[in-house]
């Protein structure tokens, strides 16, 4: 087996026989097994205290090929980490309600058109009010006025929620009642208790994932921390995957009605487990900073080439909410699946990007490469205004990237579990199993089979909701 | 979908050890590694047939068929290999039978 090709062995070990041969092949697989499995046990730590918070046993909620860390995969230089500047969220003032006329839109200097500047914000915006239209004009798969209909259906709860508009969920929550309006005393448990319980509120009330972090002023908005009361020491994560089957038709308003319905559904569990937490005597309030850190920090998943969070059981396809509570609760602890290893030789949400907003760097860097990024971590950072430019021109949200990336799968057919196992435990096959990904057609759809989806018998929400539960 | 590919690798269980049982009785035994590629072709065929439904249900034809094809032609491959090493096995023990005899 060890012999050179086209030399004759020199050695005076003997041939090895079949028997052999197999009996190693057996041994050395076994090996392989035994030493994944034995790995796993680093993650086997219960409920241990550091500082003042306690951490929970989760081992159960992940595959064997999944290990939790004392550390993020993600490097972090706090000498370096600066506060986000709540100025720079490039999402923020550019949403008027439908039929404002373009002289009636005002525009504050501030998120996108501070980034852009309020003349190439205000431009932007009627090209996107033009190319809607065209779109829909000239047929454009998967942009026809049924999807854009749907699109903006789906979107209604985001709206309320991250426009804070037309609706004051504040409104709903007044009929929320206090233990003390009912004349009980407030819920008292365990940290694990009070984590495992909120875990199944939250995905009973539309979450696919829930995790717990520890508040950290270093991912809030400059001069949000000060307002936040001190008691807040705890994050809240919720974690909602789109329907794959309509993001994979992206970019178009078909592929942003899976986006959007994404959102929306992580906004009303969001409101609906504050109300839970309400009721229970405690108090919740959304993060006023950057949430995929915190999502990172709450073993949600790992931070991936697209700058977003990856999860290893719904891939990249996963929007998040964080809040802060007073519930004090059992941390989760950052988890590792092979993930920066795997998005450095994999490349495909950056092939896929229309702006070439995604970092094609083979390796992640200290160095931000536009203004809106947060510096103080190494990683592929993105340029975010490529991004926003081309969903705003466009009319259209993409999000091609998350739905493009390989770890964004069902789990039906049980290929996917093992080729999860490899891409964890065996990061060097990621070309490989990449190029499998698109010899098998995983990934985007083609533009004609767009139109597709509408014949397709989907689930409610367009999601299996025992992905990852069995 | 689950239970089927249980109950089919079940069934062909028995079936292995049915023919292992009545091979032992005239005192021919199947080696080892005719058993162990038996057992990787029939898993191959089984996430075979896994990935055609499974991905069906995904709405991935592409991946259901060529998937189907590929671990089924592995598995039929590896049940083909584990054939014709038990029949020349089988010729070897049945002359060396033959030879002891005469």
């Amino acid at each position: 087996m060890s012999r050179s090709a086209g030399k004759p062995h020199a050695g005076s070990r003997e041939p090895v026989s079949r028997r052999k041969f197999l009996a190693s092949a057996g041994v050395g697989a076994a090996a392989v097994v035994g030493g994944s499995l034995m790995s796993n046990t680093r993650r086997s730590f219960a409920a241990v205290a550091e500082g003042s918070h306690t951490y929970r046993e989760r081992s159960h909620k992940y595959p064997w090929w999944v290990q939790t860390m004392d550390q993020p995969t993600v490097e972090i230089d706090l000498a370096r980490a600066e506060q986000p500047n709540p100025a720079l969220n490039i999402n923020a003032g550019w949403r008027f309600p439908a039929g404002t006329k373009p002289e009636e839109r005002v525009f504050a200097p501030v998120g996108g058109p501070g980034i852009f500047g309020v003349d190439k914000a205000r431009e932007m915006l009627l090209q996107r009010d033009a190319a809607g239209a065209e779109n829909i004009r000239k047929g454009v798969p998967g942009c026809t006025l049924a999807d854009y209909a749907l699109r903006d259906a789906a979107a209604m709860h985001m709206h309320a929620s991250y426009e804070k508009m037309p609706v004051d969920y504040s409104d709903f929550m007044a009929y929320v009642q206090t233990p003390e309006q009912r004349g009980v005393a407030k819920w008292t448990g365990t940290p694990e208790d009070a984590a495992d319980m909120v875990e199944a509120a939250g995905v009973f009330l539309g979450a696919d994932q829930v995790g717990f972090s520890a508040y950290d002023p270093i991912y809030m908005f400059r001069g949000a921390d000060a307002k936040i009361p001190p008691t807040f020491k705890y994050v809240i994560t919720l974690a909602v995957r789109a329907s794959s089957e309509t993001i994979k038709r992206a970019p178009s308003a078909l592929g942003d009605a899976g986006e959007r319905a994404a959102y929306s559904r992580c906004f009303t569990a969001a409101r609906s487990l504050e109300a839970f937490i309400k009721a229970l005597g405690y108090h919740t309030t959304s993060v006023p900073g950057e949430w995929v850190p915190l999502a990172m920090m709450a073993g949600i998943g790992e931070v991936g080439r697209t700058g977003r969070i990856v999860s290893p059981i719904y891939g990249a396809d996963v929007r998040l909410w964080c809040m802060l509570t007073d519930l004090p609760v059992a941390l989760d602890k950052p988890i590792d699946f092979g993930l920066q290893a795997f998005c450095r030789a994999c490349k495909k949400c950056g092939t896929v990007c229309p702006n070439g907003a995604i970092n094609m760097a083979d390796d992640p860097s200290w160095d931000p490469v536009c203004v809106t990024n947060v510096p103080g971590k190494r990683v592929w950072f993105e340029d975010a205004p490529k991004c926003a430019q081309w969903t705003m021109v466009n009319d259209l949200y993409c999000s091609a990237c998350h739905a493009a990336c390989p770890w964004t799968k069902h789990d039906v057919a049980a290929i996917h579990g093992i080729i999860r196992a490899t891409g964890a435990k065996a990061p060097d096959l990621a070309r490989l199993l990449v190029a499998l990904d698109d010899t098998f057609g995983y990934g985007l759809k083609p533009e004609a089979e767009r139109g597709e989806w509408w014949k397709l018998d989907l689930p409610a929400f367009g999601i299996d909701t025992m992905q990852g539960k069995s | 979908m689950t239970l089927i590919l249980i109950v089919a690798a079940f069934v062909a269980g028995g079936g292995a050890a049915c023919v292992g049982s009545a091979r032992a009785r005239k005192g021919q035994r199947i080696t080892w590694y005719v058993w162990l590629l038996a057992a990787l072709g029939l898993v191959s065929v089984l996430l075979g047939c896994d990935t055609l439904i499974g991905s069906l249900a995904e709405e991935e034809a592409k991946a259901a068929y060529m998937g189907f094809g590929l671990f089924a032609i592995i598995g039929l491959l590896l049940g083909a290999v584990a054939w014709r090493l038990d029949a020349a096995s089988l010729k070897k023990t049945q002359r060396s039978a033959l030879a002891k005899s005469a």
